[in-house]
């Protein structure tokens, strides 16, 4: 079981084992309980300061390394760069579709329509 | 028997889309009693103030519990505190027995449980959550709390 305020600063990689950043947020939906989104808080991978991307949970691979639980994306800085951002605290707008199944295209996943 | 039918039509439904049963999933499991039409940060919910039915505060969330498999918020820590009188006491409670709807900018979390259901609820001891993770664990506080039992890490 992994606690929510644990989650909250923890280290993501991609797949060249790159520090792309850490998880600033997850965005849950109270009606199902499932985590929609993870804000990941973009730092010197990018060069530009602290951008913050919102990520479909369902694209991160969570790896269990001797209790050291990592958070990989398949994300270069090419991707990061171009991928949708969040400003603010403004979640109310990524509970929308019209918002959100961009973001999950983006990013190669699984749109949830029936969620 | 309803309910079992229910039981296996979804179960039918999920070998059968397969890899996108989590549509199905989540569109069964969805809690009729909540309504909030916006997505809600782990992080704010932490500290929200749980009432009951006769609008009685209850306490304090402490945590959400996560099933890294699903992506699912399976518990929500509740930290109950002057309401019984016997300190800080956490208990775990699944996330479906609460309803959660929108109050202003806030979100309003209503648990119905009065002092007696909570002194004799499940207790959460440190932060060793990796326990409720197993059924055999984890089934009773569902039972506890009435409400629909989900295996853990059952990604449909």
């Amino acid at each position: 079981m992994l606690a929510a305020s644990e989650i909250k600063g923890a280290r993501v990689i991609n797949f060249q084992n790159q520090d792309v950043g850490d998880i600033d947020e997850l965005l849950i939906e109270p009606d199902t309980g499932e985590i929609r989104f993870a804000v990941v808080s973009v730092g010197g991978f990018l060069g530009l300061g602290s951008t913050r991307v919102a990520v479909p949970w369902v694209a991160f691979q969570i790896v269990n390394e001797r209790g050291r639980v990592k958070y990989m994306l398949d994300a270069t800085r090419e991707r990061l760069e171009k991928a949708p951002r969040v400003e603010g605290k403004n979640y109310e707008r990524l509970y929308a579709a019209d918002a959100a199944e961009p973001i999950f295209v983006y990013w190669g996943a699984q749109w949830m329509a029936g969620a | 028997m309803k309910i079992i039918l229910n039981t296996v039509a979804v179960s039918l439904l999920l070998m059968l889309v397969g890899a996108s049963g989590s549509v199905a999933w989540a569109a069964k499991n969805k809690n009729p009693a909540t309504n909030y039409p916006s997505l809600v940060g782990a992080s704010e919910i932490k500290g929200t103030h749980v009432k009951n039915l006769q609008n009685q505060d209850l306490g304090q969330i402490d945590e959400v519990l996560i099933d890294p498999d699903t992506g699912q918020v399976r518990f929500v820590i509740l930290e109950v505190g002057g309401f019984l009188g016997l300190g800080s006491t956490r208990v775990a409670v699944p996330l479906s027995a609460f309803q959660i709807t929108k109050e202003g900018d806030n979100s309003k979390w209503v648990l119905d449980a009065d002092k007696e259901k909570l002194k004799s609820a499940p207790k959460v001891e440190g932060k060793n959550y990796q326990r409720l993770y197993t059924p055999s664990e984890a089934q009773p506080i569902f039972v506890y709390w009435k409400v629909t039992w989900v295996e853990p890490g059952s990604n449909p």
